[in-house]
């Protein structure tokens, strides 16, 4: 089945079908995205902020010549790399059958109204 | 300029002609037209999307920001990988799940009202035209340079070739050009990254102490670009909400089956563009080592040139065989690049106009099938004509800040906009306009009121004025939506729209 092809008759004014599922579906989600959100940004525009007003804290040296700048610079592609695979993960195991479960149920309640 | 390079680049027209034929073919429906009949695998749409997304001023610029600025550089190569973290969370799969070609689409569906869908093109007009007149111009200027063409004889030459890829052969053919360019990016930038390690017994630190020890310790501190500590933050947030807002990457979700082969795209452009803005800082390092700021600047003063002498000095040198070889590749794939993001830009800007102005809010889409292809593709070539014309015009402006302009509107109004349309139950029509205006003229007034436009007489202080333009525009999304009032039938309908924007199911 795929979902670009599923036509679905649904009534959403008489019932509140779907709407307690899908709620359900979004709050997953945020729990998933709401923490790796906060991760990137921290990281992302802490960097900026430090680069812009932290100078001389960016010159410290953490590694031979490489300085604490440049060590943030490489965590910042760390984090991105390994969030992007944690998302994958999470939505292929977590929010795909979940959509599939709703999917279902809209189908068999649209054919029996 | 020499042989090698006119062969390479005459190899590379070839093959993208070729692919252009097979794929003009092939686009018989709207829906081939815009999204490649939505076909593209994962891998496929991860590889045109760093074709899409490296642009010329990635390619050739963060590593030419990289060798004569330091960290400055390594900052502005970040932001576009981090920028796909809010893309894949956020943005990627409701898009796909709710539009059909473009950005408008999503507006008009959440809202279906002609102002907000109006709102929404105006956005992505002005976005595509910011974006594209400084590559056009880069390319112009790219190709008078290797070829030694006059400059307006140069943009011609790139607008006629993204006219022929979009306007003949679509998306398939723009997405197939996209991913020719990316390999050929992908594998120049691993061929490189790997004669530049090995002259330095694979050790990158080199790099840092050598460029320290020689440009002082200064070199590899923040600030030698950006001086004001706001505009480090206003890149910064540009970049990371940008991407989302920005509508020729967004596009490109549309090529793809569903919404899981979108994000599984999403991960692969990660890892081939991330990869790639990663090795631009170590080629602008070796470059500042093995090449010199002096030479650098000597052969174009913003830097531009640093990549293509970087591969000459490793090919063996100026004058030697291999550096010849070197050197012409990687401007042909400069040229390469700068092709397939106007061919991008071309057809995001003609949805924009013949499927969301003519046939939705015209036409109210009653429009037969031949006939959307037939105003798609005329369309495309008057985009493309359009855009050569002020290709031609930017000769000698700095039209490089455009670039930053348009990644400032698409953060302060586009990102707003999409976001809130597709998660806020009470954000209406009243927001969208709110949004898209404010945003919109806070982008361009302070930019044009700046220290890009004005110099030394700017009244106000920041190149890039996201930082401020942000906000505005989601206070005028807001206020907008206040002032409008609340509306219960449109309220209730957010249940279905929240069912399409999380299973792709159209009721």
């Amino acid at each position: 089945m795929t979902v670009a092809n599923l036509k679905t008759e649904i009534d959403w004014t008489a019932s509140a079908l779907g709407s307690t599922d899908v709620a359900a579906l979004v709050a997953t989600k945020l729990r998933c995205i709401a923490p790796m959100i906060a991760v990137y940004l921290t990281a992302y525009l802490g960097l900026s902020i430090l680069c812009g007003f932290a100078k001389p804290v960016l010159g410290t040296k953490v590694l031979g010549p490489v300085n604490l700048g440049f060590a943030l610079i490489a965590l910042n592609y760390l984090v991105a790399w390994v969030l992007a695979v944690i998302y994958a993960r999470v939505a292929n195991r977590v929010h795909d059958p979940l959509v599939q479960t709703i999917i279902a149920k809209a189908e068999h309640e649209g054919g029996q109204s | 300029m020499n042989g090698i390079t006119i062969g390479i680049f005459a190899a590379i027209i070839a093959l993208t002609l070729a692919i252009t034929a097979w794929a003009a073919r092939r686009t018989r429906t709207a829906t081939d037209f815009y999204a490649a009949g939505k076909g593209l695998t994962a891998a496929q749409n991860g590889f045109a999307l760093a074709g899409d997304w490296c642009s010329a001023a990635a390619f050739l610029g963060f590593t030419g920001l990289t060798a004569l600025y330091g960290m400055d550089g390594a900052l502005y190569a970040i932001g576009p990988l981090v920028a796909f973290c809010t893309v894949l969370f956020i943005i990627a799969e409701p898009l796909r799940n709710t539009g059909t070609y473009t950005i408008g689409d999503v507006i008009l569906y959440r809202m279906k009202r002609p102002p907000a869908l109006a709102a929404a093109v105006l956005g992505t007009i002005v976005i595509n035209l910011a974006y594209m007149i400084p590559q056009m111009a880069g390319g112009g200027a790219l190709l008078k340079l290797l070829l030694g063409l006059r400059y307006d004889v140069s943009v011609v030459l790139v607008g006629l070739g993204m006219i022929v890829y979009v306007a003949a052969g679509g998306m398939l053919a723009t997405s197939w050009v996209q991913i020719v360019k990316a390999v050929l990016m992908l594998s120049a930038g691993t061929v490189l990254l790997l004669m530049a390690l090995w002259q330095v017994g694979f050790d990158p630190l080199v790099f840092f102490s050598a460029d320290e020890a020689r440009y002082g310790p200064s070199f590899l501190l923040p600030g030698n670009f950006l001086k004001n500590p706001w505009d480090e933050v206003s890149l910064g947030l540009g970049y990371v909400l940008g991407l989302a807002g920005l509508p020729h990457v967004m596009t490109r979700f549309y090529t793809v089956p569903d919404a899981k082969t979108a994000r599984r795209s999403v991960v692969w452009v990660m890892f081939l563009a991330g990869a790639f803005f990663a090795c631009t800082t170590i080629f602008g390092l070796a470059a500042a080592h093995f090449v010199g700021q002096d030479a650098i600047r000597a052969a174009d003063r913003g830097g531009n040139l640093t990549l293509p002498l970087l591969a000459q000095y490793l090919g063996g040198g100026k004058g030697s065989a291999g550096g010849e070889i070197m050197l012409g590749f990687i401007a042909a794939v400069a040229v390469a690049t700068i092709i397939a993001v106007v061919a991008g830009l071309t057809l995001a800007t003609s949805g924009a106009i013949a499927h969301d102005l003519y046939v939705n809010l015209i036409k109210k889409g009653n429009v037969r099938e031949r006939d959307q292809v037939l105003a798609a593709r005329v369309t495309a070539i008057v985009v493309g004509i359009v855009a050569t014309l002020l290709g031609i015009l930017a000769e000698g402006v700095n039209v490089a800040v455009l670039v930053i302009l348009a990644i400032c509107i698409a953060a302060s109004a586009n990102f707003p906009v999409l976001a809130l349309s597709l998660f806020w139950r009470r954000f209406n029509t009243g927001g969208v306009i709110g949004g898209m205006g404010l945003g919109l003229i806070s982008s361009v007034g302070l930019a044009l009121i700046g220290p890009a436009y004005l110099g030394k007489d700017a009244l106000w202080p920041l190149v890039n004025p996201t930082v401020v333009a942000l906000p505005l525009g989601v206070l005028g999304a807001v206020l907008g939506t206040l002032i409008v009032g609340r509306n219960d039938a449109h309220e209730r309908r957010f249940d279905e729209v929240m069912y399409r924007v999380h299973t792709g199911v159209r009721s």
